[in-house]
Order: C-alpha cells, then sequence, then structure tokens
C-alpha cells in the first residue's frame, strides 16, 4: 500500500481523534481542555476597561521567591543563598507593593463604574433629546 | 562600478540567538564577496565584542548601504530615521504583544512599540528582505513597497546522522526546541502529552528544550504539568548547548510543534535535518517553512495532536515519506546553499536592483 500524503494523513487523523473519544473507556479529556482554556492569551480591546483590570489582577501579587534555577548547581545554591539571606527585605517590599497595586485595582475598578454609569445617563438622556426633536418637528408641521 | 558598503545594525548581538547567528554568518558572506561591511549594534554580548561597535560612534559616508535586522523596538530605529545612507530591513519578525500581556505587560510594550516602529520605517526604506511570505506580507502591510523573501542562515546540518526509524507505538518521545514563551504554546503540547498517556501511550514523554525568560509563564507550565500528572513525564532542558541539543534531536521520535505564532520557524527545519518527522499546528509561517514535509495540523485539540502522532506510530511508511520530504526541505536551508541565495539578494538590493 502506498504511502499516504500528508493531507490524507491529517484528515485520517483527525477522524481517528474524533472516533477514539466517541468510544466507551476513552479517557476524558475535558479537564485537560480547561486547564488550557485557564492558560489562553488575554486580549484587551481598546476601550475595555474591564478586561485590563482582570489582567492587572494577575499580575497584582508579587512573589517575593525569585527564581533560583541554573543550569549549574553551585550557582543554584549560591541564588538560595542570596535569597535566603535577603527574604526579610523582598518579602517585606512584596507585601507593600502587592497592597498598592491592590488599592490601584480597586480605584481603578470604581473607575470603571463611574465610567459605565455616565455611559448609560449619557445614552439615556441622548435618547431623551431625540424624543423632545421628534416631538418639536411634529409639532411644527 | 564597485560596490557600496553595506553595514549591518542589529539593537542586540548575541552568539546564542537566532539573528545573531545570522548577522555573523551574513558578515562573512558579505566579507568574501569583497564588501566592506562593520557591525553596529546597540547591546553586545561580551563574547562578541570584537565584532560590533556601538552604533552611537559610527562615522558611515553617505553611499554606504545600511542593513537594519528588525525584530523588537529599539532607539537605533528613531537614529535611523535621519541618516542619509540607503535602507534596507532585514525583518525577522516581531510577535503578537497580545501572547505576552498576561505574563510579561512590559514585553507586550516593547512588542506594540517594535511594531510602531516597524511602520514609521517604511517611508524611509528602500527595500526589505523577509524570511517567510508570512513575514513579507507584514511588511507589505505596513507599507513596505519591495520586499523579497530570502533565507534565513542558521545551523542546519547538510546530513543526518540519526537512523530512519519508526515512532513507536509505546514510549513515543515528544520533543519541541523554542524558548519558553507563551506564543509557542508548550501548554498545549502538555496537555496533547497528557491525552496521549491518558489514551494511546501511557509511556510518551516529552522534552522541551528552550530557554527561559517569561518567570511567571514557565511556572505555569510546571504547574500545568504537575495538575494534569504528567510533571514526571516532561523536561524541561532549558537553554542547552550544541551538542546536548543534537543529542535531543537523535533520541527524539515525533518533533511536535504547536506554536501559534512564528516568524520562520527554524526548529522545524533543524528537526527535519535530522530526520525527526514533525507534527506541527498550521499557524503564521509554519506550514510554508514545514511545506508538505510534515503532518500540519489546523487543529491543536490535545485528541487532534494525539491521533496524529499516533498515526504517524501506525504508518511506518509516511514517516519515512515524511524523512525523505523533511532532509530534501531541509537542505535548501543549509548555510552552503541558502548564503549565497540572501547574498545575491542583498547585493542585487544594495546596487539598486
Amino acid at each position: 500500500m502506498p504511502a499516504p500524503t500528508q493531507a490524507t494523513a491529517v484528515a485520517r487523523a483527525l477522524g481517528e481523534a474524533v472516533v477514539l473519544e466517541a468510544l466507551p473507556g476513552s479517557p476524558d479529556l475535558a479537564d485537560v481542555r480547561r486547564a488550557l482554556d485557564r492558560l489562553a492569551p488575554i486580549e484587551v480591546t481598546p476601550g475595555d476597561v474591564r478586561t485590563a483590570l482582570g489582567m492587572a489582577l494577575k499580575h497584582a501579587t508579587l512573589n517575593p521567591h525569585a527564581s533560583v534555577a541554573s543550569r549549574h548547581p553551585v550557582i543554584t545554591r549560591l541564588k538560595l543563598v542570596v535569597r535566603k539571606l535577603t527574604f526579610f527585605v523582598a518579602h517585606d517590599i512584596a507585601v507593600q507593593v502587592t497592597d498598592l497595586a491592590h488599592a490601584l485595582l480597586v480605584a481603578g475598578s470604581a473607575t470603571a463604574d463611574r465610567l459605565e454609569l455616565l455611559e448609560a445617563e449619557n445614552a439615556r438622556l441622548r435618547q431623551a433629546v431625540e424624543e423632545l426633536q421628534g416631538r418639536l418637528r411634529q409639532d411644527d408641521r | 562600478m564597485s560596490r557600496p558598503a553595506i553595514h549591518q545594525l542589529v539593537p542586540s548581538f548575541s552568539p546564542g540567538d537566532a539573528i545573531g547567528s545570522h548577522v555573523r554568518r551574513l558578515r562573512r558572506l558579505f566579507e568574501g564577496a569583497g564588501v566592506e561591511t562593520r557591525t553596529f549594534v546597540t547591546v553586545c554580548h561580551p563574547d562578541l565584542k570584537a565584532e560590533c561597535e556601538p552604533y552611537q560612534r559610527a562615522s558611515l559616508r553617505p553611499t554606504d548601504v545600511v542593513l537594519y535586522h528588525l525584530s523588537c523596538s529599539d532607539a537605533m530605529a528613531g537614529w535611523l530615521l535621519d541618516q542619509p545612507q540607503r535602507l534596507l530591513v532585514d525583518y525577522h519578525n516581531i510577535t503578537e504583544p497580545k501572547w505576552f500581556d498576561r505574563w510579561a505587560p512590559l514585553a507586550a510594550h516593547d512588542m506594540r512599540l517594535a511594531r510602531l516602529q516597524l511602520a514609521t520605517l517604511a517611508s524611509r526604506t528602500e527595500a526589505a528582505v523577509a524570511h517567510s511570505g508570512f513575514s513579507a506580507d507584514e511588511l507589505s502591510a505596513n507599507g513596505y513597497r519591495h520586499v523579497e523573501v530570502a533565507p534565513l542562515l542558521f545551523a542546519v546540518p547538510d546530513h543526518a546522522d540519526r537512523p530512519a526509524r519508526p515512532v513507536p507505538e509505546r514510549g513515543a518521545r515528544w520533543l519541541f526546541v523554542g524558548r519558553l514563551v507563551p506564543n509557542k504554546c508548550q501548554q498545549t503540547i502538555i496537555g496533547a502529552l497528557a491525552a496521549a498517556r491518558r489514551g494511546p501511550d501511557p509511556e510518551a514523554t516529552l522534552t522541551l528544550v528552550g530557554g527561559r525568560t517569561i518567570g511567571p509563564y514557565v511556572e505555569e507550565l510546571h504547574q500545568l504539568a504537575r495538575a494534569l500528572g504528567v510533571g514526571e513525564a516532561v523536561r524541561f532542558a532549558d537553554h542547552i548547548p550544541d551538542a546536548e541539543l543534537d543529542a535531543a534531536y537523535r533520541d527524539a521520535d515525533v518533533f511536535v510543534c504547536l506554536s501559534r505564532h512564528e516568524g520562520f520557524g527554524a526548529p522545524v527545519v533543524e528537526a527535519m535535518a535530522r530526520g525527526v518527522p514533525v507534527v506541527a499546528l498550521r499557524a503564521a509561517a509554519v506550514p510554508e517553512t514545514a511545506g508538505d514535509a510534515a503532518l500540519v495540523l489546523d487543529d491543536d485539540d490535545p485528541a487532534v495532536v494525539v491521533a496524529a502522532v499516533r498515526h504517524l506510530a501506525t504508518h511506518p511508511q509516511l514517516v519515512r515519506r515524511l524523512r525523505e520530504a523533511g532532509l530534501a526541505r531541509a537542505a535548501a536551508y543549509v548555510p552552503e546553499r541558502a548564503g549565497p541565495v540572501l547574498l545575491e539578494r542583498l547585493l542585487a538590493l544594495a546596487s539598486g536592483g
């Protein structure tokens, strides 16, 4: 039998994926898909303050444990010693900066709330003005 | 008529990265062709100090040609706007910022700035080369008038020292090579490996070779592997010396690339050059780099990726065909063949052709 072409192989693989997953006793991949969805990129479209704040929240908590990974075990140990020696300073700064970030997020969230209220009020007033203008035009006739 | 001098400008010059390697090979080609050339940089790796000079001290003749390697934002771009020399751009692509917003906002900001600089330089640039049709389209969309696709210069072995072998149905060794960054989607490969181990290949393993630049993302990858029960089956190999990289390719049964943004995708060619079958996602420049020498998937769902790898395991003829096609495709990128092609294009552009 000749080797399948690339396109045929891909089509067959797709078919096999569907069939394999439908078989009784096949592994449940729902948790894998959920875990991957959780790591998807977050796109902030222009003007989308709420998503931007959500993203800021992900960066708001500072971890004082800098990575000590290195290809050289000696450097790893050295980094670990430095990290232990400076932990009390790093921890204190991390807590303060995290608090500041969360406070800014609360302020940003309140600003977003206020903006949305003003936008809704603006839309309501525009509609009222348009209705009044409509009535005036009818009276003129 | 004598050829004009062609000077290369590169923001960050390092021996370990793809652009640094490309610049150094290109310099040797220029010198071999009798073209006067110097390399000007913003920052330089200590090992390369003898090969470059700070761009702020560059004293260029008006008749010289400047070749700017663009991949990130740099003050050099602003400086170039005020220079009288003819400007060529070698575009290495800029990653879409959306991949970094979540993990590294500063890096995302740099990418947005780089894209602004890309657009700003368009009117000043006489001609540009890109290393894929994908990148060339981006240049054209940004207003670049004369754009050509030319090969990237990187280390591609001219023979495969890995013997031809089938993909095993059990215990397949998956490999991906590339920096641990969000656009390369290493998490999707980990997810697919977890699916494989729950299904047809409980002994499958994965090696991820690549430098760790975005700490929070790397931490998430480790957490994901542990959460999906494959913590022991995934090896994070970091940035490794060339000899170890060769060994990683030699040991691999299949190269799995589910990257969502690649300006070219050099590791795909590196895998092909070593005879490793490639399964890749149809995204950005990867399908044109892979051509018909890989299984190119339209979907990166774990079940589909697992089925594709399993398909290779059950179809040794297909693996042989992919190996032959891959070796032929990679041969075009061996520096001895790709170098003269790139040199000829650049010399023609520098001469106003």
